[in-house]
Formats: C-alpha cells, sequence, structure tokens
C-alpha cells in the first residue's frame, strides 16, 4: 500500500494599509476594543463602502511576484452569511473574477525545490473577533478588525507533505515580508491558514481519495504541520478500518486542539455553503490597467529565490548562509551594506548568521532591528580579518560593546586591551600552566579521547581572555602533549 | 401676503434672507399646521417643536449676525424616516429599527444643514421602503389629504402627504421602483427621481442599492430643482454616486421642437380612465405649445415587475442582513445565537418586508441563481441598452406616472402581486438609472390628482426641468386639498 | 418553479427568519404567485453574450488615508446588550462539538 498526501493551502492574510479595506478607520493592532469602529466597518444602516486602491494595489504586487494573471476587469461580490463578528451580514469578497489566477510559490525543502501551484488570489475585507466568556453565559464581540484588508491566496492540492507546508507557509511569509504588505505573523492572526488535506491511496492497482478535511484553528507554522501530520495517519487509519469504502465519506471541517496535538469533527450548518453570491452593488466594477499594473510592478523587489541565487554567485557563499542572509529582507540588505562599507563577503554572513542572529534572536528581534551600524560591524570584521583582534574575542567582548552602542572598534580594542596576542612564549607558558591543572584532562586525551583537549583550549583560551588565536592555542597543545 | 405655510420654498428662503420673515415664524407657522394635520394625514413619524425651533433660532442669529446661511435658509424640509439624522429617530418604520438613533447625518442631511435648511422631522413610509402605499409602516398608514380614506401611495407616502397638506414646503424621499413619483402623482405634487449617481447615498438606509435614489419632493416645479441643487452632486463617501457635473436644473424655455416619445407599451390594459384622459389631455397641451410627441416603443419594459421584483428583493435579502440584534435595533429572545438572530428578525420585520427577504434570498440560493438574479440583471442590461437607443430619437419620455389615482387603504393590502403591479409605469426609470419626473396633470371627477411622469436620458437633468417647468405653466397648477372635518384630536407631537 | 411550505421553511433559515407553519403556508402562497409572474422572464430573448448590468459607475477608489473613528460610547450606544467595551451576545456555540 502507497499512498499520496495532497494538501491545498488557503492562506488569508492581512494587508497592512494604513486605513481598512471600505473604510477610514485606521489599521492597528492591540488598540483598546471597539475603537477602531465606525458607521462603514460596523454595518450602521445607511453606511457605504469605498474601496481602498492602496490594498489593492499591495495585492497586486504580491500577485505579479508569485506570477499569476491579473485580471482586466474585476469586481466585488457580496458573501451572505450570519455570524455575530460579521457586521453587514454578508462579507464583501471577490467571487467569479478574481485579482489574480494561477502563478506559483517555489518551496524548498531537504527534498529539494518545487513550485506549488496557485489557484486565485482575491480581496476581501476582514471579520471582527469574538471572545467567548463562558462565566456569564455571554459572547463579548470587538469589531476592531472588521473591515481589514485581506487577500485570500488559495493553491493547488500540490502540497506533498506537512514539511513542504511549512516551506510553503514560510517562503509565503517571506515573500509578503520582502514585498512589504503585510506583517504575515501568524500569532497576531495577520496570517491564517486552512490547510485541506486528503489522500490518494493506491492498493492493489486502484486509487482510493479519502475525503478531502479542511482544517481550521491553526496559529502557527507549527500547528499546521502537525495538524496536517495527525490527520494523514488519522486517515491512513480511518482507510485501514474502513478500504475502499473510506472515498464515500463526506467532506469536512476538524478543528485542531493543539493542547491534545489532535483534530476534531466541527459541526457545520446544512446550509452553510449557500452563501448566495452576488455582485457588491455599492461598488462599481474596476478595471486593472496597464499604468496600474506598472505601479505594482514598481513595488517588486528582487525576490527571496532570486536573492538567495545572487548572493551565492556573486559573494560566493554557500547556500546554507545565502539562504539564511536572504530569508528576511532587512536582512539581506544588512548584509549587502555591511559588505558596501568594506567588509569582505564571506566572514561578514558569518557574523550575521551566527552572531547577530543569536543577539537578535534573544532579543526577538530582526537583525536590522538591532540597529548595528552596517559600517561599524564592517570594521570590526576587518580587524578580525586583519589579525588585530580574535574572532572569539570580538564575538565575546567587541560586539556586545558596539550593541551597546560602542562606536570606534578599533579604539575598543585597544581601550579593553583585546588586542590579539600573537606572543608564542606566553601562549606556550600558559598552556604549560594549562596541562599542570588539568591533569583528568590530559590523562584522558593521552588514553586516546581527542575531545578532552578543548578542556585544556578552554581553559588556555579564558586564561588568556579569548585574545589567542584558538588554532595557534591548539597547535602548542598537541605539540606539548605530543 | 398669504400665509407663511402657503408659501413655496424659493419664496420663503428669500423672505427669511431678506428679514421679511423671521425663520422662527416660519418654522411656527409650520410646526403648527402639521400638529394639527397629522393626526387626519399621519405623514409624521417624528416630528419635535423644540429641536425645528432651536435649528430656526440659529438661523436667525446667523442672519442677525450678516451671515447667508444658504439657499434654503430657514426653509423647513421634511425627511423620510430611512435617512439618517444624527442623534434622531431613523426608524424606516420597522419595528426592528424603532430604538435606532443613526451617529451621523446622511449626506443629503449634511448638505441641507449647509444650505441653512430646517430640518422638520420624519415621514412616515412604508417599511424599509418596501410598498406602494405606506401601509406596510409598522406605525400606521398615511392618509391622503385629498382623501382621508385613500393612501398618499408609498413608499415615501409621508413626505409627499405632507408637501400635499402644507406641513412642510419640501421633503425628502427615496426612489427604488416609484417611491417618489407614484406617492407625488396620488398627492398631486411635483416629485423627482434623480439619474443613479447624482445624489450620494450615504445614510440612506438601503433597500436595493443599485435602484435607490434620494429626490426631492414640493409643490412646484421650481421649488423641485431648488432641493434637488442643494443635495446633488459627488460624495467620496458613496462610490456610486457620479463624478459628472450637476446639470443646469435652472434653464428656461419653452416646448418648440422638444421630441417628446410616448410609449406605446405605457397605454395599455391597466390604465384607468380617468387617469388616460388626464393624461391624454397633458400631452395635447404639450402638442399645442409646439412640442413633438410620437410614439414609441420600448417591447422589453413590460418586464420591469418581473425584472425588479427579482433584483429589488435580492439586494434587500442581502441590505436587510444586518438587522441580526448584535450592534443597534431591537434583539429577540434567544439562548444561542442561531435563535436569537431569527427571534430578532421574525418579530422585528413586518409581513412585506418578510417576503421580500425571503423572495430574494430565493432568488440568490444555490441553484437559482442563474434562473433568477442572473437572467434579471441580463434582461435589465437590454432594458437599458432599449431606453439609450430610444432617447437616439427622441429629448424626453411622457408617460401616466401611476395606471389609476388613489386607491382606497386596503383596497390591495392583501394581494401582494396586485400591489406590485401598481409600480409599472414607474420601476424602468431605476432599472435603467435614468431621471424621471411627477407632476400633478390634473383631478379625477372625484377630485384625486393625476401624476404625469416625464423621463430623460441619463444625466439629462437640464432637459427634464426644463420641460416639467414649461409643462406645468400649461397645466392645471397645484390647489390646496380640503380641509379636514375636525382639528387633530391629538395637539402634542407624534411619537 | 412551485414553492410550498417546505421550500418557505428553507430559505427562511438560509435568511434567519422565524416563520411560524401558518405563516409559512401563506407565504408560500404569495411567493408562489409572485415567483409564477416573474418566471415571465425565462421567455425573453435576449442577443447572445448579454452581458449582466451590475454597477452604473467604473474605478471608483479612495486613498489609504486614516479618517476619524467613532467614539466607543456611539459606537456601542444602540447596541441592544453591551458592557461599555463589547458588543454582547448570546454564548456562541454553534462552532464546535467534540
Ligand atoms: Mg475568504
Ligand atoms: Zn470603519
Amino acid at each position: 500500500m502507497k499512498h499520496k498526501v495532497l494538501v491545498g493551502m488557503e492562506v488569508h492574510l492581512q494587508l497592512r494599509t494604513r486605513s481598512k479595506m471600505f473604510c477610514g478607520c485606521p489599521v492597528k493592532f492591540g488598540a483598546p476594543v471597539n475603537t477602531l469602529v465606525c458607521p462603514v466597518c460596523l454595518g450602521m444602516p445607511g453606511s457605504l463602502p469605498v474601496p481602498n486602491r492602496e490594498a489593492i494595489t499591495m495585492a497586486l504586487a504580491l500577485a505579479t511576484a508569485m506570477g499569476c494573471e491579473i485580471a482586466g476587469l474585476t469586481k466585488f461580490d457580496r458573501k451572505n452569511y450570519f455570524y455575530p463578528d460579521l457586521p453587514k451580514g454578508y462579507q464583501i469578497s471577490q467571487y467569479d473574477r478574481p485579482l489574480a489566477t494561477g502563478g506559483g510559490i517555489e518551496v524548498v525543502t531537504e527534498a529539494g525545490a518545487k513550485v506549488v501551484r496557485l489557484r486565485r488570489l482575491h480581496i476581501e475585507e476582514d471579520v471582527g473577533k469574538n471572545l467567548h466568556d463562558d462565566a456569564k453565559g455571554l459572547s463579548r464581540v470587538d469589531f476592531n478588525r472588521a473591515g481589514t484588508p485581506l487577500v485570500e491566496i488559495v493553491s493547488e492540492p500540490d502540497i506533498a507533505s506537512p514539511e513542504e507546508a511549512r516551506a510553503y507557509l514560510n517562503a509565503l511569509r517571506a515573500l509578503v515580508q520582502y514585498l512589504d504588505v503585510s506583517d504575515a505573523n501568524m500569532q497576531e492572526g495577520n496570517l491564517r491558514c486552512e490547510p485541506n488535506v486528503n489522500l490518494h491511496i493506491e492498493s492493489g492497482g486502484t486509487i482510493v481519495k479519502t475525503p478531502i478535511i479542511e482544517v481550521k484553528n491553526l496559529n502557527s507554522v507549527r500547528n499546521v504541520e502537525r495538524a496536517l501530520k495527525f490527520e494523514i495517519d488519522r486517515q491512513l487509519a480511518e482507510y485501514r478500518e474502513l478500504g475502499a469504502a473510506v472515498a464515500a465519506r463526506p467532506r469536512a471541517t476538524r478543528g485542531y486542539d493543539d493542547q491534545r496535538d489532535q483534530t476534531f469533527v466541527m459541526r457545520e450548518k446544512e446550509e452553510a455553503h449557500d452563501y448566495r453570491y452576488f455582485p457588491e452593488p455599492d461598488i462599481p466594477t474596476f478595471s486593472i490597467d496597464d499604468q496600474w499594473r506598472a505601479e505594482a510592478s514598481a513595488r517588486v523587489p528582487e525576490l527571496p529565490a532570486a536573492r538567495r541565487g545572487r548572493f551565492a554567485a556573486e559573494f560566493g557563499l554557500s547556500d546554507y548562509d545565502a539562504d539564511a542572509l536572504t530569508r528576511e529582507r532587512s536582512t539581506a540588505d544588512y548584509f549587502e551594506q555591511v559588505t558596501a562599507a568594506g567588509a569582505p563577503p564571506k566572514p561578514a554572513a558569518n557574523w550575521i548568521v551566527s552572531d547577530l542572529a543569536r543577539h537578535a534572536n534573544e532579543a526577538k528581534k530582526t537583525v536590522a532591528e538591532l540597529r548595528l551600524p552596517p559600517a561599524r560591524l564592517a570594521a570590526l570584521v576587518r580587524l578580525v580579518e586583519e589579525g588585530k583582534v580574535s574572532r572569539q574575542a570580538a564575538a565575546k567582548d567587541l560586539l556586545p560593546r558596539l550593541l551597546e552602542g560602542g562606536d570606534d572598534p578599533a579604539a575598543l580594542v585597544q581601550k579593553l586591551g583585546l588586542a590579539r596576542i600573537d606572543d608564542l612564549g606566553q601562549i606556550e607558558e600558559t598552556a604549560r600552566r594549562a596541562i599542570a591543572a588539568n591533569a583528568k584532562a590530559v590523562a584522558d586525551y593521552r588514553g586516546g579521547k581527542q575531545a578532552a583537549l578543548n578542556a585544556i583550549k578552554g581553559f588556555v583560551m579564558r586564561e588568556m581572555k579569548g585574545k589567542a588565536d584558538p588554532a595557534v592555542v591548539e597547535a602548542t597543545l598537541r605539540r606539548l602533549l605530543a | 401676503m398669504s400665509e407663511l405655510w402657503q408659501e413655496g420654498a424659493a419664496a420663503l428662503a428669500a423672505a427669511v434672507r431678506g428679514r421679511e420673515a423671521s425663520a422662527v415664524d416660519v418654522a411656527d407657522a409650520h410646526l403648527e399646521r402639521a400638529l394639527r394635520w397629522n393626526d387626519h394625514v399621519e405623514a409624521f413619524l417624528h416630528l419635535e417643536p423644540e429641536e425645528v425651533r432651536r435649528q430656526a433660532r440659529e438661523i436667525d442669529r446667523r442672519i442677525s449676525a450678516g451671515e447667508d446661511p444658504g439657499p434654503l435658509a430657514g426653509v423647513p424640509v421634511a425627511i423620510k424616516d430611512n435617512l439618517c439624522v444624527r442623534g434622531q429617530p431613523t426608524t424606516c418604520a420597522s419595528r426592528i429599527l424603532e430604538p435606532f438613533h443613526p451617529p451621523y447625518d446622511a449626506h443629503v442631511v449634511e448638505r441641507l444643514r449647509a444650505a441653512g435648511a430646517i430640518l422638520f422631522g420624519k415621514t412616515n413610509l412604508d417599511e424599509f421602503a418596501m410598498g406602494s402605499s405606506t401601509e406596510n409602516s409598522a406605525f400606521g398608514p398615511t392618509r391622503n389629504p385629498f382623501d382621508l380614506a385613500r393612501t398618499a401611495g408609498g413608499s415615501s407616502g409621508g413626505s409627499a402627504a405632507a408637501v400635499a397638506a402644507g406641513l412642510a414646503p419640501l421633503a425628502l424621499g427615496s426612489d427604488t421602483g416609484g417611491s417618489i413619483r407614484q406617492p407625488a402623482a396620488l398627492c398631486g405634487v411635483v416629485g423627482m427621481k434623480p439619474t443613479y449617481g447624482l445624489v450620494s447615498r450615504y445614510g440612506l438606509i438601503a433597500f436595493a442599492s443599485s435602484l435607490d435614489q434620494i429626490g426631492p419632493f414640493a409643490r412646484t416645479v421650481d421649488d423641485a430643482a431648488l432641493l434637488l441643487e442643494a443635495i446633488a452632486g459627488r460624495d467620496a463617501r458613496d462610490a456610486t454616486s457620479s463624478a459628472e457635473a450637476v446639470p443646469d436644473l435652472r434653464q428656461r424655455g419653452d416646448l418648440k421642437g422638444l421630441r417628446i416619445g410616448v410609449p406605446k407599451e405605457c397605454f395599455g390594459e391597466g390604465l384607468s380612465a380617468d387617469v388616460r384622459t388626464l393624461v391624454d389631455g397633458a400631452l395635447g397641451k404639450l402638442t399645442a405649445a409646439g412640442a413633438r410627441i410620437e410614439e414609441v416603443s420600448l417591447p422589453l419594459s413590460v418586464h420591469g415587475i418581473a425584472v425588479y421584483y427579482i433584483v429589488a428583493p435580492s439586494e434587500a435579502s442581502s441590505n436587510l442582513a444586518r438587522y441580526d440584534g448584535v450592534r443597534y435595533g431591537i434583539r429577540g429572545e434567544g439562548a444561542s445565537v442561531e435563535e436569537m438572530f431569527a427571534e430578532t428578525r421574525g418579530e422585528g420585520f413586518g409581513a412585506e418586508v418578510k417576503r421580500r427577504i425571503l423572495l430574494g434570498t430565493f432568488a440568490l440560493s444555490s441553484g437559482y441563481y442563474e434562473a433568477y438574479y442572473g437572467r434579471a440583471q441580463k434582461v435589465r442590461a437590454a432594458m437599458r441598452h432599449e431606453m439609450e437607443e430610444c432617447f437616439r430619437k427622441v429629448d424626453l419620455l411622457a408617460s401616466a406616472t401611476t395606471p389609476t389615482a388613489a386607491f382606497a387603504l386596503g383596497e390591495k393590502a392583501a394581494d401582494p402581486l396586485a400591489m406590485y403591479l401598481s409600480d409599472v409605469l414607474t420601476v424602468t426609470a431605476n432599472l435603467c438609472g435614468v431621471p424621471a419626473l411627477s407632476l400633478p396633470c390634473g383631478r379625477t371627477p372625484a377630485g384625486l390628482p393625476v401624476g404625469l411622469q416625464l423621463t430623460a436620458p441619463r444625466f439629462g437633468e437640464a432637459t427634464l426641468f426644463r420641460a416639467a417647468r414649461a409643462a406645468e405653466a400649461l397645466l392645471p397648477l397645484f390647489s390646496w386639498p380640503p380641509a379636514p372635518p375636525e382639528p387633530g384630536r391629538r395637539q402634542e407631537p407624534p411619537r | 418553479m412551485a414553492i410550498d411550505p417546505a421550500e418557505v421553511l428553507r430559505i427562511a433559515r438560509l435568511a434567519r427568519l422565524k416563520v411560524d407553519p401558518d405563516e409559512a403556508r401563506r407565504l408560500a402562497k404569495d411567493l408562489d404567485r409572485i415567483v409564477g409572474h416573474i418566471d415571465s422572464l425565462r421567455a425573453v430573448e435576449l442577443p447572445e453574450g448579454s452581458e449582466a448590468l451590475t454597477c452604473f459607475g467604473r474605478d471608483v477608489h479612495r486613498a489609504d488615508e486614516p479618517g476619524t473613528c467613532l467614539p466607543r460610547e456611539d459606537a456601542l450606544r444602540n447596541a441592544p446588550m453591551q458592557d461599555g467595551d463589547f458588543f454582547l451576545v448570546p454564548k456562541i456555540v454553534d462552532k464546535e462539538e467534540a
């Protein structure tokens, strides 16, 4: 029995406009509840929507970046359903003439690169937020988010594994960040995804298709991956139980419970899918002319995949470094600024990908948000490359000072006494003390445990405040212990 | 000088601006009459004398300060109760919106304030403007000032009756399928539906978005033009409001050489003899004055009612989905949200509104869309094309506004289809987005007013008003309805 | 297309309208007559490739400029039930069941 996994992804992405899709209320996260509202986004009687051109331009830029075909003439439609967070009893969306169709996103996993094809991209408005309050037996509704512009991106079922699903979402996130059209932060809910998944199971020459399951309530990329893993196993188990009859089971929507790491059935109303779409009569049809297309294209910068390739070719970087540098646009920009300021590219890449990335991670910031001026990092990289300070001392003592605002790396090296010690006599003397003080490690090393050398080497480096060249220290120790 | 309530809007504004009369005097004259007459005609749902006087005092203050409050200085304008007025009840004559006080003014209300007008109460209508007799108001029907046992028409019956009875010189209505022109005809006043897009719908509580337009009621064509001038023009908050320049509504001229088409489909069997006689007589006078009357044909217009009763309810079913008991209006009991929704809407909407919501929901629902809504919009596009073609040959179209004069209250209430068919002559203008105006062309032997409808191409208001002015001079002048048999029982303001 | 009381109830559920059985019978009669009339449209001959009319205007957008919001009191004032911060509704329970 062989099986193929088919995952299609439906992503809702909040666009980072200044104002909402159809009214002037600001788009902001974390404002006091029900303060970012007006008659339009509250669906007050008599209010009318007027579309935000910038949101459409952002969606066009995204569609252009993904190679979609952009509609010439398009329109908004109403999707009618009732829910307390939906102010008008309909959502303004796009139905049979989406803004764009086709295109694709390149994803890279260990299995290699592939393109996940897209079905469509359209614009719609977000709904408000329901907060469930069990205590009083009531639910509360906040409409701050209602009317925020969204793009909905629907893929073909080309995603073949949970890992690919993760890679797809990461690639999409990188893309929208490059385009600067969304924060694409799943925790804040500005990227929401609903994968649908089923299996084609081959057995005895026939293919059995399990029913398509749509999974909801996923709030992190990790949960998407976990939920899909669970669903695949569950569908396989269901097939083992029912055999070919599984194909006759209905399509369903399941929620995901991340505490239990499992999906569960969600109740759906029988008429849930009769949305009675019809063209939004309050908004005239609109055309995307050449000028608008050009305006959108001009917003598309060099994209992650292209930049990755260029970094590898132009700077001789490893694929790993090139990928790590280009995942975020601001990091890649920063790298280019550092090299432009005179740092040799390979070590500069190494500093950014390892040292700065670690500091950024700890501070929950991006590399660029550390705000270390590129020229300063370039000066540091040069000092190390010229042998004026050891890599280790630079990383441990110099970089933190620079991140705190220290401004002249060369002067700091002098001030902190970090200049590299090249005096072989001094190194040898410290090495002898280290051998005397680490009898156990010395015995282990001599007994054939190579790793034991690290302990002795660490002692030397500490004694010398990291100012010696680790390679020289190691060579000296090996000679003395030979 | 006659009494202030008998004056037209232009004369009142001139008197107030020229300090011949104070705005407070004008307001009081109309308040006194409105409070006395409203018990009989039930034109107003809400009229607050103190609020009216407060506005009037402010106008007088500005005038004494040497300011010019604007072209409608001190002129009372009654507002159909589906137009939002900040902080005042705006009910759409529906139980579901009975407690609603909008936090904002409709665009037209802002424009009226800017023109110096006095917002003079909220007038009765068929619930959510769905109806042709004002009998669908949750608060009782409006009565025709010329015969209190008859309908004032609808849905803007309250506005038409208020102007006809001299309770206000001007009123605003909304017209989705004839809701200004039909009551204007039945009450013997001028009523006009502008080109779709000429007047912003922002703040007009939607019935059918692609058909609704706000327009003026007045006793003369000049006054109607004055009110339309005050409210017309582009508004950035309504995406369907047009950027076209507002047509010149002040043109004067005669009818010589004007080509007026008479659609033969409008003179079919449904037209009553009384109406036909008066309309034929009016057309004869126009001909005598130099107009070239020619018969034209609009074959698709016979499908107007069918198209209208798909498009309007479909849009309405969606527009009225927002009344769910969450953000405004009344709320029904219910343990779950689903129950609460159904209870709220079941209790809050009247029979006709429910009928139309169901009809529209049906026409849009899965499996029926193509056969109904989709089909109707295609026929509508073809009708619009047919209308455009027709206007290559003629400058205006003329017909009766309604097939009959005012019918008795209760006469059609039990038969929705018969009621729907009374819109037969008016819906075409809405479906095609063209402007149309009804002006009085005489009274039946029973004394009931009859209206002549003139229709122009899109943005053809200049010609429409010019011709209507010339026609008005040839036709019987507006005359006041007889005084009611007794003073009002109730001397306090409505509601 | 004939409309019977069962069909009325189906549509009423979609439209979230509480309709009792008596009302459904009456409405079915009314709607059936009305639909009978509007069904006449099916016979109308239209030119090949006729487009549906949607809207009269074309290409209307607004610039991305933030405007003013309602004060929260004004936003909540008309609500049948609210707590000064939120709109309150009966507990939403229809979303999931284990
Ligand atoms: Mg969507
Ligand atoms: Zn808003």
